[in-house]
């Protein structure tokens, strides 16, 4: 029986294992750079911009476009990662 | 210098038709029906550009006048030498206001005064054709008339941007990257968790302008000496449109 099934069969005592799967996606952002709209507008290819965040500085991760947490960009086989350090306090 | 492809749809004389209608509506009192003729290359000759301009308008010397006449709606003498310079001088005005109008829906700087008509592509003729005034358009030019026609023109966001906002700070920065997690897994993120990201280490990372992905390009994250920089792989889309 699938979590949906459950919860049309069991009504209420089930949604707490639906809400609790629903899938959501996180992302992370790493910056900034403080550039003025004029330099903006020059903006091409090739333009280099050293970034506000060092390294190991923590990098936000944001769910809705609110950060939730925050921590250490760490590299995963070939993939980005976050180890995270901080989480925010609802 | 470019040579003008001749005209092939009709929905570009309609463009153009109905642009100079809205002008016409402006300075004629009861505007006369437009039509828009596309003229043959071999009516028209070699079309050619000598400037610039993506668009140019133009009025034979004789119907400056009928253009004027029908500005005034009829009310002066023609056979009177004054009143004849004065009505050349209203068509003359009408169109030098025409090129404006073009102007507006094409971009500024983009329009000039036709002296010779003759390398025109377009005529616009009254529906009595006393009067026609014949415009030569480029076919980048035809594009932005019929979005000014569709009323769907966009201008750059810094077409009209004073110079008071060009020194306003903004912030870059890059999208990492995302992942999928339930929701029990992200009221339960800990520190110490590890989250792997979808973007790979060597590919290009959308960028953020003001936090929001949405303006397009691409940049590629370098770590130096514990900075990290990022370079420009792909400028942001409305920079692409606005050049």
């Amino acid at each position: 029986m699938s979590e949906t099934d459950a919860f049309l069969i069991e009504g209420p005592r089930a949604s707490r294992s639906v809400v609790d799967n629903l899938p959501v996606t996180v992302e992370a952002l790493l910056g900034v750079a403080t550039v003025k709209v004029g330099d903006l507008r020059r903006l091409s290819s090739g333009d280099c911009f050293t970034l506000d965040t060092l390294l190991g500085d923590p990098v936000e991760l944001r769910l809705n476009g609110v950060t939730i947490a925050s921590g250490e960009l760490v590299t995963v086989g070939d993939n980005f990662g976050i180890r995270i350090k901080a989480v925010t306090q609802a | 210098m470019p040579w003008l492809p001749a005209p092939t749809s009709g929905e570009q004389e309609e463009a153009v038709c109905k642009i100079v209608t809205r002008w016409s509506g402006t300075w004629i009192a009861s505007a006369p029906k437009l039509r828009c003729v596309a003229l043959p290359r071999s009516a028209a000759g070699a079309l050619r550009w000598h400037g610039p301009a993506i668009a140019r308008v133009g009025i034979k010397d004789d119907t400056e006048v009928a253009l004027g006449y029908a500005a005034c709606a009829g009310r002066a003498e023609r056979a009177n030498p004054r009143d004849r310079d004065l009505l050349r001088r209203i068509g003359a005005d009408m169109v030098r206001d025409l090129a404006q109008f073009l102007e507006d829906a094409v971009g500024p700087g983009l329009v000039a005064r036709n002296d010779d008509p003759a390398d025109a592509c377009f005529q616009m003729v009254a529906q009595d054709d006393a009067w026609g005034l014949a415009l030569a358009v480029r076919p980048d030019a035809l594009v932005r008339l019929r979005q000014a026609a569709a009323g769907r023109k966009r201008k750059s966001v810094f077409g009209k941007m004073s110079d008071s906002l060009i020194d306003l700070p903004i912030r870059l920065g890059c999208h990492l990257g995302a992942a999928t997690l339930t929701a029990d897994q992200v009221a339960s993120l800990s520190v110490g968790d590890l989250i792997v990201l979808d973007h790979l280490l060597d590919a290009a990372l959308p960028l953020l302008v003001a936090r929001d992905r949405s303006a397009g390009g691409s940049v590629q994250v370098h770590a130096d000496d514990g900075t990290i920089a990022m370079a420009i792989v792909e400028s942001p889309s409305f920079l692409q449109k606005a050049s």
